[in-house]
């Protein structure tokens, strides 16, 4: 570098009016916060997650409100719905209301926790298959598959002799048990395709480390993927335990799901629809609210639509 | 390619519309019969250890046994005539003229041929035990004597004749007896009976297909020596199983017979003109057995208590809609000797034992006493086992529950598994009580043989010299009067002192045929089979 | 490519191996024999033949090995115990074909369906054709497949007498089955692939295209369809698999000769040849179908290389 010499007549004031311009007018925000106020912006992400809310209040309070018991029999058999009996009774006379809000305790926790659990399992899993590629990939990838082809009542029927108790937990572990492998394979696919992204080259080429890629560019870019895959799992297992209580997992009598519900109301179908409808609808209710507010924070989480 | 998916599109509407072709409906008047069973047969090997109720039902129509039930009485079918020498204990059997479907008569040796493949070891006959009446039959079951050593000959091709060795008045009521053609089976191997084509009729119709899981088509067998009397032109046996699927065939006629317990469905077909509803009380029992071994269930109080505690008016009104009688008793009134039901002969044991015991949590407390135990019966908890998971079972258990709960205030927690691991626990005794059906026979003495000390087949690990000894004068007894007495004292035993059983109710049928369709036998004992139905013109 | 799909053949008899240990095992520890499901009690005797006969007498390892024996040298997965004179091969050769035709076209039309409108419905995203699909979708997932499938034989069985409640054979036998049975992967496909649409639509790819004044069916075909239609082949492959082991409960409604009954039924009534053979076909087709997803990934998308280590 060679030696100047300036003077101060050199230099002429512009006054600060430049710098301004490039200051952000809007407080610095990060990506979540960010993320949060794109979401209270969609509303009917909001509205979901308000009806989300109230069935989980209904399940916790629902039965007291009934004013029967879930369990307790009576002679008003198969009643329609009415002031007395909102949503009708059963087959044994029990109130339905009450019956519905009970299942919907044991149903929304096997639902959602269930999918949750499986969900990041088998993205973890997924991720690190795809991104350690080769070998490591292949025998991972070969594990789910042995996993996913062993008959699963077999293993359901194993799992029941050995856990005594046939709470929420056993069944949430018979159905996470294999319930992670779809979505391992699926992560896996998406990984692999963005693993080819330009912008995934760019910041290897620039030395990003490789759990900072993961983080920054690859769980963001499937997360659209993982929630529609996590919102599919929860009527899933919803009917997946009405199933496991045929081997002996499931919910014991006169406890009840929303699964088991609608089972028992099939038989009957034609003549009392409403013995139906009730859980289905809470069913259909809470995937469609897991669905909407997932899209919400699927576009809020999204770097690409921001708006 | 927008082209290519036009013409996709036209040509799917295309197939689907050739495919939504009006269903052809019934003519009326046309010979034709559907009815159907809940599972399809594993076997047409009459003498197979998987032979079951549907290869059964099969084969009244596509078999000719010695002997029918028909109406409630023994008719001679394969045979012309029979005679019973009681002082040298043989039947002697006249047989009739008859053919296979292929055209070759039935001979005594095809008879015969059956009788000695049931008593053979290697085939693993379930029912083998029933045969031990005949001579030498255990002993060659046992592997010690060979097979044609069997108390049974066909010293020409129109005659049998069968030894017995010991009186056995139900003799030709529980042994079946099918003939089997030799050459046919051998043929055939492992395979017989397996498919239309591995099994051969002699009966009133012939296998024309056989789709598994699906159906069964039969037609009438033309070399039927009473052909000329059976007039349905087919027969279409479905095999289905969905109530909803049932219930909608018989309204668009596809099928022309249903049973059902389903109150809702009894009124539609109640309000149809053309279906007639009929009920019939079965020999089907549903109970409770008491695992004996148990440490509670050891105490006879104990389990008096729990069964006196089942309001079984109640149990079979909720849960059965009064399609089925409460029980207090063993035999259902199905059940009976020389067609006088057992039920009008012998009072059922546990309603007087009920009256004399009006609150069974006093009885409990007992009990509890006598063992040891604390006597706070809210502080037991008792598991009820069961091999069901269906709607129906779950709502069973629902009531059991409340009334251990309301009449002991006993806890009571359900356990229900699929059928195999129940069976499983309760052969090896690894339960406290366990609620199942079992399917009695037209023989009043099936029920009571279940409780011997030396067959143990029902699992309540309670067997008693004493009950083995009534039992045993009465299976061999030939005067009604006296089987009545000694089978009421044997019950009253099961179900009152001994108290290895609580019977819940009797099963009953109920069924719905299409009215134009004739000559039905409802007994349910029949094995007359569809051969003299008819549909009306 | 012929190098990595050889490669992936024999892993696959690998896992086919494993599985079918594991299987085997697992299915002897589960309470319960053949003899169990029958009800009566036969005499001693009886038993012993009939244990001796399928060779249940055997310690579980030898009769592994006499199972493996079997397969290598006569290619013979044995005979049912529960339908005795049935070979186990035969029976899923056999059943698999009525459950296979059934499975794939409602797969078929589900995947091609809900393509469509996951499509239609990523592009109009939040707008009426969006929530009416969307809605469709939830209610193919939330309602049960029983449900679905009684109303729909009721309706067109009873009420308006155009379809056979039940029976095989004829193509009108596959209407109402195949839509009850299109239901679920059809709101499957459609929702994935609605999500994976709005994933691409603002690459820069896209815009890109638009610019250079693509139609927008092409840019639909080249751009957005290949690269979004991944997720649903992934879940692709395992479904065409589901396919061939049936659908117990449409099988049974519909009184169809699929191996779903079969293969419920096996586990219930302890058929363990039937067991084990049924295990081994479900673990061929299943790793058979996640190769050729795999496969068709290259095709679709070139970037994604296989990645298998050489």
């Amino acid at each position: 570098m060679e030696n100047r010499n300036f003077t101060d007549d050199q230099f002429v004031i512009v006054g600060c009016s430049n710098a301004d311009s490039e200051k952000l007018v809007r407080p610095q925000t990060t990506y979540w916060k960010d993320a949060w106020r794109r979401l209270k912006q969609n509303h009917l992400a909001i509205a979901a997650m308000v009806v989300l809310l109230l069935i989980i209040l209904l399940t916790i309070f629902g039965p007291a409100i009934s004013g029967y018991s879930y369990e307790k029999m009576s002679a008003d058999m198969n009643q329609t719905p009415s002031m007395k009996h909102w949503f009708g009774t059963d087959s044994l006379g029990r109130d339905l209301f009450a019956r519905v809000w009970i299942g919907g305790r044991v149903s929304i926790i096997i639902g959602v926790v269930g999918a949750v659990i499986t969900t990041i399992i088998g993205s973890i899993y997924g991720s690190i298959s795809a991104f350690a590629g080769g070998r490591v990939d292949s025998v991972m990838m070969r594990i789910v598959e042995i996993i996913s082809s062993i008959p699963y009542l077999i293993v359901v029927i194993l799992l029941s002799l050995m856990l005594d108790d046939s709470g929420i937990g056993s069944i949430l572990l018979a159905l996470c048990l294999v319930g992670w492998c779809p979505t391992a394979r699926l992560v896996r696919g998406q990984i692999l395709q963005l693993a080819s992204a330009e912008y995934v080259t760019a910041a290897k080429t620039l030395g990003v480390s490789n759990g900072k890629i993961i983080m920054r560019h690859m769980i963001p870019n499937t997360l659209s993927v993982i929630i529609v895959n996590l919102t599919f799992r929860i009527p899933g297992y919803i009917f997946s335990e009405s199933f496991l209580s045929y081997v002996g997992l499931g919910i014991k009598t006169p406890n009840t799901s929303w699964g088991m519900l609608a089972a028992s109301a099939q038989a009957n179908i034609f003549f009392y629809p409403y013995q139906l409808l009730f859980p289905a609808l809470m069913i259909g209710l809470t995937m469609l609210s897991f669905t909407l507010f997932g899209d919400g924070l699927r576009d809020a989480l999204d770097p690409k639509l921001r708006r | 390619m927008k082209r290519k998916l036009t013409a996709a599109v036209i040509g799917a509407a295309m197939a689907v519309s050739a495919m939504v072709c009006p269903v052809p409906a019934m003519a009326a008047g046309e010979q034709v019969l559907n009815t159907y069973r809940l599972n399809e047969p594993a076997t047409l090997d009459r003498v197979a250890p998987t032979i079951d109720e549907s290869g059964k039902y099969i084969l009244y129509d596509a078999s000719e046994p010695l002997v029918r039930i028909e109406e409630g009485k023994i008719t001679e079918a394969g045979c012309e005539s029979y005679e019973y020498n009681e002082a040298d204990l043989t039947y002697t059997f006249k047989l009739r003229e008859n053919y296979w479907e292929d055209g070759v008569q039935v001979t005594a040796a095809d008879y015969l041929y059956s009788f000695q493949r049931m008593v053979d070891p290697d085939s693993a006959y379930g029912y083998v035990s029933d045969l031990y009446c005949i001579e030498n039959a255990e002993a060659i079951n046992a592997g010690e004597m060979e097979v044609s050593e069997l108390g049974v000959t066909a010293p020409d091709d129109t005659t049998l004749v069968v030894k017995l060795n010991e009186v056995t008045p139900s003799f030709l009521q529980v042994v079946p007896m099918y003939p089997q053609r030799q050459d046919f089976v051998e043929e055939c191997g492992d395979s017989y009976g397996i498919d239309a084509d591995k099994f051969l009729s002699c009966g009133p119709f012939k296998v024309t297909a056989w789709e598994h899981n699906s159906y069964i088509d039969m037609v009438p067998n033309d070399q039927y020596w009473d052909a000329a009397n059976v007039k349905l032109e087919q027969l279409h046996v479905a095999f289905v199983n969905d109530p909803n699927t049932l219930y909608s065939s018989m309204l668009n006629g596809t099928l022309d017979y249903m049973e059902t317990s389903t109150p809702e469905y009894i009124e539609t077909f109640e309000s149809m003109d053309d279906m007639v509803v009929q009920d019939h009380v079965t020999p089907t029992l549903g109970f409770i057995v008491f695992n004996c071994e148990d440490e509670l269930m050891s105490n006879a109080k104990v389990r008096q208590a729990f069964s006196l505690a089942i309001n079984r008016e109640m149990f079979t009104e909720v849960i059965y809609h009064g399609l089925s009688y409460p029980a207090y008793g063993l035999l259902s009134p199905a059940n009976g000797i020389d067609g006088v039901s057992f039920r009008d002969k012998v009072e059922e044991p546990l309603k007087a034992f009920a009256e004399e015991n009006p609150d069974p949590k006093e009885l409990l407390i007992e009990g509890l006493t006598e063992l040891g135990m604390d006597p706070d019966p809210s502080k037991l908890q008792v598991t009820l086992s069961t091999g069901s998971t269906s709607a129906s079972s779950n709502n069973s258990m629902a009531v059991f529950q409340q009334f251990f709960q309301e009449t002991l205030g006993v806890t009571m927690v359900p356990d229900a598994t699929e059928w195999a691991t129940f069976w499983n626990d309760c052969k090896g005794g690894d339960f406290q009580m366990a609620y199942l059906a079992w399917s009695g026979e037209v023989d009043v003495s099936f029920l009571f043989n279940l409780f011997l000390s030396d067959s143990a087949q029902m699992p309540c690990f309670y067997y008693t010299d004493e009950f083995d000894e009534i039992v045993e004068k009465a299976n061999k007894s030939t005067d009604a009067e006296e089987r009545f007495q000694l089978y009421g004292e044997a019950e009253k035993l099961v179900i009152v002192d001994q108290c290895q059983l609580a019977p819940v109710y009797y099963s009953v049928n109920r069924s719905v045929l299409r009215s134009r369709v004739k000559n039905w036998d409802y007994n349910v004992f029949s094995t007359a089979g569809r051969k003299g139905v008819y549909i009306e013109e | 490519m012929k190098k990595y799909v050889i490669k992936r053949i024999i892993y696959m008899f690998f896992v086919l191996l494993i599985v079918t240990t594991i299987t085997f095992f697992l299915m002897h520890n589960i309470p319960g024999d053949p003899l169990t499901a029958l009800v009566q009690k036969l005499p001693e005797q009886t038993k012993a033949n009939y244990y001796a006969k399928y060779g249940l007498d055997k310690p579980v390892w030898e009769q592994f090995l006499l199972f493996l024996k079997g397969i290598f040298t006569e290619g013979t997965l044995g005979e049912s115990i529960r339908y005795p004179g049935r070979m186990v091969k035969d029976m899923i050769a056999k059943y698999s074909v009525s459950s296979g035709q059934i499975g794939l076209t409602a797969v078929g039309v589900g995947f091609l369906l809900g393509i469509m409108m996951g499509v239609v419905s990523a592009l109009k995203r939040n707008k009426l054709p969006d929530k009416i699909i969307s809605v469709i979708a939830i209610i193919g997932v939330s309602l049960p497949t029983f449900v679905v499938a009684s109303v729909l034989q009721y309706i067109f069985t009873v009420k308006i007498q155009i379809l056979p409640t039940m029976g095989w054979g004829e193509p009108k036998h596959m209407v109402l089955p195949v839509i009850c049975m299109a239901l679920s992967p059809l709101a499957t496909y459609t929702r994935y692939m609605r999500s994976s649409v709005l994933d691409v639509v603002n690459q820069d790819y896209i815009t890109m295209a638009e610019a250079k004044g693509m139609s927008f069916g092409m840019i639909v075909r080249r751009h957005i369809l290949r690269n979004s239609i991944l997720p649903s082949l992934t879940i692709l492959g395992p479904n065409i698999a589901d396919v061939f082991t049936g659908s117990f409960i449409i099988e049974s409604i519909f009184s169809i000769p699929g191996l779903g009954s079969y293969y419920i039924t096996a586990v219930t009534d302890r058929d363990f040849p039937m067991i084990i053979g049924s295990t081994m076909f479900y673990t061929g087709i299943y790793i058979l179908s996640l190769l050729i997803v795999d496969i068709l990934y290259v095709i679709i998308d070139p970037r994604i290389r296989l990645s298998e280590s050489d």
